[in-house]
């Protein structure tokens, strides 16, 4: 009888793990380490975008997330971003790319969001930390880069010098983000 | 009764003075890979209004350039890249049309505006000079004093 139970419990579990899984994308690079020795996974999307999911933690203690807005908030983004973005370009670069696009619904490159430097990205996506009266990111959409429960997504494509060379897409360099040669 | 028009005057004046934002300048490619000879503004206005027509101005600006990379290229195109004109076809980008649906502001979001120049060489290549203007809502800038700041470059 325990035996069944168990194996019911087991089988109930599985498909609800799967079930996630489907939900998330199917993780296609288990362990990027990134130098600020963070580690994240990296999920595959059937639409063929990439994910680079983080709870926003400093030392190793997950904070709170992102939900209010104040200069602190702007500190941890920074670190955050920083360090998903080193993710997303050594990843890039395993795969054999030079460039990629974000496409997250606030920042999709692919439909003319205009920045592809880490400065300037950071400048636009802490506007509301910075500024009391700024609402620029409306954090709780469906695939938002900051999720109801504070976890921050990536959502990124690598892409190929015939993007690049096009002029018309701005695109992210790899080499901004990796100063080692690994 | 003129004392009172003054002020009110004074204060819209103060509002829009108070109007915070930032602005954001991006190229496609590095300016310095552009020795210019010509610079045409290809859209000034809501951002909201230029992701939708971002395809169209593309198609029309800067498909016969590229340097014949995109010269011929047909796909099935997603929605998404679809956005970007005929001639992005063929890029590889392959993202669904969930991806879309642009960010639904509230009530209070800010305002975005955004100008658009193509820079080009001699040879056709060009580079996007894009520059993005997001202001507090409340107060808020009008067209015409965004477009100032943008060309300014402030």
């Amino acid at each position: 009888m325990n035996r069944k139970i168990l194996l019911m419990a087991t089988i109930v579990g599985a498909s609800l793990i799967m079930g996630g899984c489907a939900a998330v994308g199917t993780i296609v690079e288990p362990d990027i380490q990134t130098s600020s020795k963070a580690h994240y996974s990296i999920a595959k999307h059937s639409e063929g975008y990439y994910t680079v999911v983080a709870r926003p933690a400093v030392n190793g203690r997950v904070l709170s997330g992102f939900s209010y807005q104040s200069p602190k908030a702007a500190k941890r983004k920074r670190m955050v971003f920083e360090s998903l973005f080193e993710a997303a370009a050594r990843f890039t670069k395993k795969q054999g790319y030079t460039h990629f696009v974000l496409v997250n619904p606030e920042f999709n490159n692919l439909t003319g969001f205009p920045i592809s430097d880490f400065e300037n990205f950071i400048r636009y996506a802490t506007l509301e930390d910075r500024h009391k009266n700024f609402d620029t990111i409306s954090p709780y959409q469906q695939n938002s880069l900051i999720s109801r429960h504070g976890d921050v997504q990536l959502m990124f494509m690598p892409v190929d010098k015939k993007v690049v060379d096009s002029g018309l897409v701005s695109t992210w360099k790899v080499s901004d983000f990796i100063k080692d040669n690994k | 009764m003129k004392q009172m028009i003054i002020a009110g005057a004074m204060l819209a004046l103060s509002c829009s003075a108070m109007a915070e934002y930032e602005t954001f300048v991006s190229y496609t490619k590095p300016l310095s890979s552009i020795k210019a000879v010509k610079k045409t503004v290809l859209f000034e206005g809501e951002y909201s209004d230029y992701t939708k027509q971002v395809g169209e101005i593309n198609k029309k600006y800067a498909m016969s350039a590229a340097g014949g990379a995109l010269a011929g290229v047909t796909s099935q195109v997603p929605t998404m890249v679809g956005n970007l004109g005929g001639a992005a076809a063929g890029l590889g980008i392959g993202v669904a049309a969930g991806l879309l649906e642009p960010a639904i502001w509230s009530a209070l979001a800010d305002q975005q505006f955004i100008r658009v120049e193509k820079i080009e060489d001699a040879k056709g290549n060009f580079t996007l000079k894009r520059t993005l203007l997001v202001c507090d809502k409340n107060p808020s800038l009008s067209l015409e004093q965004a477009k100032q700041i943008m060309e300014a470059g402030k």
